[in-house]
C-alpha cells in the first residue's frame, strides 16, 4: 500500500516523482508488421509475444461479438473475412473517403459512404471503424504484450511514423495512441529511429542517408551525426509507396499469366491473390524461379520478371533521394554511409538500386524489420526511463512546408520544409471590410503553389474581432510546430490585445469529442484488458515458481519424504492445470497453496546450507512471490473489486 | 496515525459511482480549508480531479489536482456534503474508477507530516518512493 | 524580451562568422533547450523550453545561411528587403525600391535564356549561366566588403549591400530557371 501523502496539485501538474524510473517502450506501427521494444540492461530489445515471435502482423479482424482479433490469427483468416479484416491500415491514416487510397484496385474493403472527413470501414458487428480505431487495436495488443514482458503498466510509448507523414497522418497516429490508452511520449520519424539504433550501436560520426522502404511507405532522410547529436538535415519520401505495391505489381503479373480478370474477382479471391503474391516475392529473394502452382504446367514467375515489374516503383524513390541530398546541401560523395530499413529492402533489386544511386554499399546488419522499434525504444528510454543522457539528442525536421491559402487559391508558405522542429512563425493579417469581425484561414501542407495541389489540414475561423474600419485590425497568427511535427495555430488581435477564438475544423482528422467517444468505447474492453493482464501476470509468476520448484526437486528432492513429494507434485500439477485453464483467481489460489505446502521444504533447504548462494536464493524468491500473490488474493476476497 | 471516521456513508452523489469512492471527514474538512484559501486567491475551486495514469516505477501514479475544466461525459461526478452548507466535488474518469473502487481518500497527520492519503484496497504494491502504485 | 538572432546564439552582430563556432554554440544550446530534455518537467516548464528552443531554431536557420544572415543584418539596421513573395500584411517598415537598371538587366538575361532554350542552343545557355555566375560573384563581393566596413563601424555601405542582395535574389531565380524548378 502506498504510504505516500499527497497535496492537491494545480491543474495538469500531478506527476510521479522523478526518482521513479518508468516503463517506456518504442512501438513501430508498421504497414505490414508492428512491434514493440524496450531498453533492458542498457540496450534495446524487441519484446516477443507468448510464442516468442517479435513481429505482430498489422491485421485486425472484427467479429460480430467479442473483442477484435489482432495479428497472425486475423491475417490467416483474411481471405475468409475480407471485409472484416483490415490489413495495411496505415495507408488510410489521416486520409479521407475521396482519397486515392480508398479507390485503388485490390482493396477488398467496404467503405462507409459519406462526406465525413475520415475514412470508415464497415465491418462485422455491424460497426463502422476509423483507421485510428483499427490502429489502436494493434497498439493495444502491443501494449498488453509489453506490460506482460515488463511486469506492469506502461509509463508511455514512443510511436514511430514515416518521416514523410503529413500533419493529418501524424495527428491520426497520435490519436490512435490515445484511443489505445497509451501516453504518447513522442512521435518519432522512422529513419531517425533507425539512425539512432545504428549510431548508438556503432558510435558512428558523419553524414548518413537512411533509405526506408516499408510495406506501404517510403522515406529518405539525410542525417549528420556529431558527438551524439543526430541532426536530420533533410527528409523526403512518398507515403503511398512500398512493398505492398510490389505485391500488387506481382499480382497483376500473375493475373496476366493465368488469364484471370482482377476486375471481376471476389474480395476473397483478391485477398488470396495478394497473399500468394507476397509469398512468391519472399521466395524470389533467394530463388530464381517460383512456380505459380504445384503443377509445372501452371506457369512460373522468374526473378527477372518480378524485377522488371517493380522497377518503375523502385525508380520512383530516386527523385526523392536526389531532392533530399540537394536540400541537405550535399552530393553523394559527401555521404559516409547508407542505412537500409524496412522489409522491402530485402528485395535484391532494391539493394542494387540503392548501391547504384548512392555509390555506397548499404548497411543492413541490424534486422531491417526491427531497427526502427529498437531506435524508438532508445528514445522512449531517454524521455521516460533512464532520463536524459547528456550525450544523445535528436534534432528532427518538418517534412513538408506549411502554408496558408491566399486570395485566388495561391499558397503562401509560412514554414518551409526541412525546418528543424520545434519551430514557429508569425504572420500578420488585416481585415478587408469595414466592421469585419471574423476571418477565415485555410492551412495547407505541401510544396505546390496552388491550394488544390496541397493537402488541406484545417480551416480556422477567427471570431470576435472588434468592429473597426477595414485594414485597421491587425491579427497576429502564430504557427507552432511541436517536436512531434504537429502544428498548432493561435491568433491575437493586436490593437486591442484581444485573443480571438479559434475554431478548428480538421480536414481529415477527428474532433476532440470523437476521440473522447472512442476512448469511451474502448472502456468496453478495459475490464477485459485488466483481466487479461492479471491473468498474464499470474501465469508468468506461476510458471516461474513451477520452474524453480522443479529445479529444486531435482537438486534437493532427497530432503522430502515420498509422501511430501507426491503431495507437492500433485499441487504443482493442479497449478499447471490452472495456468492452462486461464482463470487468474484460480492460479493465485493454487500458487498460495503451493507456497504453504512447500514452506517446510524451503526451510530444510535453507538449513542444509547447501547451495546457499544459488539454491537458497531461489527458494527465498519463491517465498516472496507467493507471499505477494497471497496478498493480492486476500484483496480479491468478498470486498475485492475485480 | 490518527484517522478520522469515514464520511462516505451517505454521500450526496449523483452518479453511478455512488458509494464506491469515499472521502473521510478529515479530508473533507481539509479540502474545505484549501478551498477557502484558493477562493481568496482567485484560483479554480470548482472540483478536484482524481484518477490514475501510467507512470512511475510501479506503473501507475495518482492524478490528484484541482480541475480547471468542467467534467467530461466519461467522468463520474461525486458530490459530498461538507457539513457546513458547501459541497466537495470530485471528478473521476470511468477507467480510473475500475482501479479506485473501494478507495477512501483520507487526510492524516503523523510522523511523516500531514497530507492526503489514498487507502486503496486494490493496490498490491508500491515502489520505494510511494508515488507510484501497482495493481 | 524578444532577443535578436545574434543574441540568441551569443554572437556579435557581424556578417563574417566562424561557421564551426556557430554550429558548436547551436548544438550546445540544443542540449540545453530541446524539449526532450524536459520530457518529465511540469507543463509550463516544457512550454518554456519549447519557446526557447523554437527561438534557437529560428535564429540558426537564418544565421547559418550567408545571404539570409546578410539580409537579417540589414533588417536590424532598418533596411527591410521584405520576403521574396508579397506579404499579406500592411507592413510599416521601409520597403526597398528595386532600381530600374537591375530590372532591365535581369529581364534581358531571362529573355536571352528563353531564346537560347527555344533554339536548343546549349553553348549559349552555358555562356549565359557563366555570365550570371560572374555577376553573382561580383555582388557577393560587394556584400562581403560592405560588411567588412560595417564590422569596423562604418555604416555607409549598407545601401550598396542592399542593392547587391536584391540583385542576388534575381540571379538565384535565374539559376533556378536554368536548373529547371521542381
Amino acid at each position: 500500500m502506498a504510504d505516500a501523502l499527497y497535496d492537491i496539485a494545480e491543474p495538469g501538474e500531478s506527476k510521479a516523482k522523478e526518482a521513479c524510473a518508468g516503463r517506456a517502450v518504442g512501438i513501430d506501427l508498421g504497414t505490414t508488421n508492428s512491434l514493440v521494444a524496450a531498453v533492458r540492461d542498457a540496450s534495446p530489445v524487441s519484446l516477443p509475444d507468448a510464442e516468442g515471435r517479435m513481429l505482430l502482423p498489422s491485421a485486425v479482424r472484427y467479429r460480430a461479438d467479442g473483442a477484435p482479433i489482432v495479428g497472425r490469427e486475423a491475417l490467416a483468416a483474411a481471405a475468409l473475412y475480407p471485409h472484416d479484416t483490415i490489413v495495411s491500415v496505415k495507408r488510410f491514416m489521416g486520409r479521407g473517403p475521396k482519397d486515392a487510397e480508398t479507390t485503388r484496385r485490390f482493396t477488398p474493403y467496404r467503405f462507409v459512404e459519406g462526406d465525413g472527413p475520415v475514412v470508415k470501414f464497415a465491418v462485422a458487428g455491424p460497426r463502422e471503424v476509423t483507421p485510428m480505431e483499427v490502429s489502436a487495436e494493434i497498439l493495444r495488443a502491443l501494449k498488453v504484450r509489453a506490460e506482460v514482458a515488463l511486469g506492469g503498466p506502461l509509463e508511455g510509448a514512443v510511436i514511430t511514423v514515416p518521416a514523410y507523414f503529413d500533419d493529418a497522418q501524424r495527428q491520426a497516429t497520435r490519436d490512435a495512441g490515445r484511443i489505445a490508452g497509451l501516453e504518447v511520449l513522442r512521435l518519432l520519424n522512422e529513419p531517425t529511429a533507425a539512425a539512432l539504433a545504428y549510431g548508438l550501436d556503432k558510435k558512428s560520426e558523419g553524414m548518413f542517408a537512411v533509405y526506408d522502404l516499408g510495406g506501404g511507405t517510403f522515406d529518405i532522410s539525410i542525417l549528420k551525426l556529431t558527438g551524439g547529436v543526430f541532426e536530420v538535415k533533410s527528409t523526403g519520401g512518398d507515403t503511398a509507396l512500398g512493398g505492398d505495391d510490389f505485391d500488387r505489381a506481382l499480382a497483376e503479373l500473375i493475373v496476366a499469366k493465368t488469364g484471370g480478370d482482377a476486375a471481376t474477382m471476389s474480395a476473397s479471391a483478391q485477398r488470396a491473390l495478394l497473399d500468394q503474391a507476397r509469398a512468391i516475392k519472399h521466395q524470389l529473394t533467394t530463388e530464381e524461379t517460383v512456380l505459380l502452382d504445384t503443377r509445372p504446367e501452371s506457369g512460373s514467375v522468374t526473378r527477372a520478371e518480378f524485377e522488371a515489374a517493380i522497377l518503375p516503383i523502385v525508380a520512383r524513390t530516386a527523385a526523392a533521394c536526389k531532392r533530399a541530398m540537394k536540400d541537405a546541401g550535399i552530393d553523394r560523395g559527401q555521404l559516409d554511409g547508407v542505412i537500409l530499413v524496412g522489409g522491402a529492402t530485402r528485395v535484391p533489386a532494391v539493394r542494387a538500386f540503392v548501391e547504384e544511386l548512392f555509390g555506397h554499399e548499404p548497411l543492413a546488419d541490424i534486422d531491417p524489420d526491427q531497427v526502427v522499434a529498437l531506435g524508438a525504444a532508445v528514445q522512449a528510454d531517454l524521455l521516460a526511463g533512464g532520463g536524459p543522457r547528456e550525450d544523445v539528442l535528436l534534432l528532427d525536421v518538418i517534412p513538408l512546408s506549411l502554408g496558408l491559402e491566399l486570395m485566388g487559391g495561391v499558397v503562401e508558405k509560412i514554414i518551409p520544409r526541412n525546418s528543424t522542429i520545434p519551430t514557429g512563425a508569425k504572420q500578420t493579417f488585416t481585415t478587408y471590410a469595414d466592421k469585419q469581425t471574423g476571418f477565415d484561414l485555410h492551412v495547407v501542407q505541401g510544396e505546390r503553389e496552388t491550394v488544390n495541389e496541397c493537402r488541406s489540414l484545417a480551416r480556422f475561423q477567427l471570431k470576435g474581432i472588434p468592429p473597426m474600419a477595414a485594414g485597421m485590425a491587425r491579427l497576429e497568427v502564430t504557427f507552432l510546430v511541436d517536436a512531434d511535427g504537429i502544428l498548432r495555430v493561435m491568433a491575437r488581435e493586436q490593437t486591442t490585445g484581444q485573443e480571438s477564438s479559434v475554431e478548428v475544423k480538421p480536414s481529415y482528422g477527428l474532433t476532440e469529442e470523437q476521440i473522447e467517444q472512442m476512448l469511451f468505447d474502448s472502456y468496453e474492453y478495459a475490464e477485459e484488458d485488466l483481466t487479461a493482464r492479471l491473468l498474464a501476470e499470474a501465469r508468468v509468476e506461476a510458471e516461474r515458481i513451477l520452474a524453480a520448484l522443479a529445479g529444486a526437486l531435482v537438486s534437493d528432492g532427497r530432503l522430502l519424504s515420498a509422501e511430501e513429494r507426491t503431495a507437492i507434485e500433485g499441487t504443482m500439477a493442479g497449478l499447471a492445470e490452472a495456468v492452462k485453464a486461464g482463470d487468474h483467481h484460480a492460479i493465485r489460489k493454487r500458487t498460495s497453496e503451493l507456497d504453504l505446502q512447500t514452506k517446510p521444504f524451503a526451510e530444510r533447504r535453507m538449513n542444509e546450507g547447501i547451495n546457499r548462494a544459488i539454491g537458497g536464493h531461489q527458494v527465498d524468491e519463491i517465498g516472496d512471490r507467493v507471499e505477494h500473490a497471497k496478498g493480492t488474493a486476500a484483496h480479491e476476497g468478498p470486498g475485492g473489486g475485480h | 496515525m490518527q484517522q478520522a471516521g469515514i464520511h462516505g456513508e451517505a454521500p450526496v452523489a449523483r452518479s453511478e459511482g455512488d458509494g464506491e469512492f469515499k472521502v473521510a471527514d478529515a479530508a473533507i474538512a481539509h479540502i474545505g480549508r484549501l478551498t477557502d484559501k484558493r477562493r481568496a486567491e482567485g484560483k479554480a475551486t470548482e472540483a478536484i480531479r482524481i484518477g490514475l495514469r501510467g507512470g512511475g516505477c510501479d506503473g501507475f501514479s495518482y492524478v490528484f489536482e484541482w480541475a480547471d475544466k468542467p467534467a467530461g461525459k466519461h467522468d463520474h461526478v461525486l458530490e459530498f456534503d461538507n457539513g457546513a452548507g458547501g459541497t466537495v466535488r470530485l471528478f473521476i474518469d470511468k477507467k480510473s474508477m475500475l482501479y479506485l473502487k473501494g478507495t477512501t481518500l483520507n487526510f492524516v497527520t503523523g510522523l511523516m507530516g500531514h497530507g492526503f492519503k489514498f487507502e486503496n484496497p486494490n493496490v498490491k504494491g508500491a515502489c520505494g518512493c510511494g508515488e507510484s502504485v501497482q495493481f | 524580451m524578444d532577443r535578436d538572432h545574434f543574441e540568441v546564439l551569443g554572437l556579435a552582430r557581424a556578417y563574417h562568422v566562424d561557421a564551426a563556432d556557430m554550429e558548436a554554440r547551436y548544438l550546445a544550446l540544443q542540449k540545453e533547450t530541446h524539449p526532450d530534455r524536459f520530457a518529465k518537467a511540469l507543463p509550463r516548464e516544457r512550454m518554456d523550453a519549447v519557446v526557447r528552443n523554437t527561438e534557437l531554431n529560428d535564429a540558426y536557420k537564418v544565421l547559418k545561411h550567408d545571404i539570409k544572415r546578410a539580409e537579417y543584418l540589414l533588417k536590424l539596421e532598418g533596411i527591410d528587403l521584405g520576403e521574396e513573395k508579397p506579404q499579406p500584411t500592411t507592413g510599416a517598415t521601409k520597403q526597398l525600391v528595386v532600381d530600374a537598371k537591375l530590372l532591365m538587366e535581369v529581364m534581358e538575361l531571362r529573355e536571352a535564356l528563353a531564346e537560347a532554350r527555344s533554339d536548343k542552343d546549349e553553348p549559349k545557355v552555358e555562356a549565359l549561366t557563366e555570365d550570371v555566375q560572374v555577376r553573382r560573384a561580383r555582388a557577393l563581393q560587394i556584400v562581403d566588403e560592405g560588411f567588412t566596413a560595417y564590422e569596423k563601424g562604418d555604416k555607409s555601405k549598407l545601401d550598396a549591400i542592399a542593392r547587391a542582395l536584391v540583385s542576388l535574389r534575381y540571379y538565384a531565380r535565374f539559376m533556378e530557371e536554368v536548373e529547371g524548378k521542381e
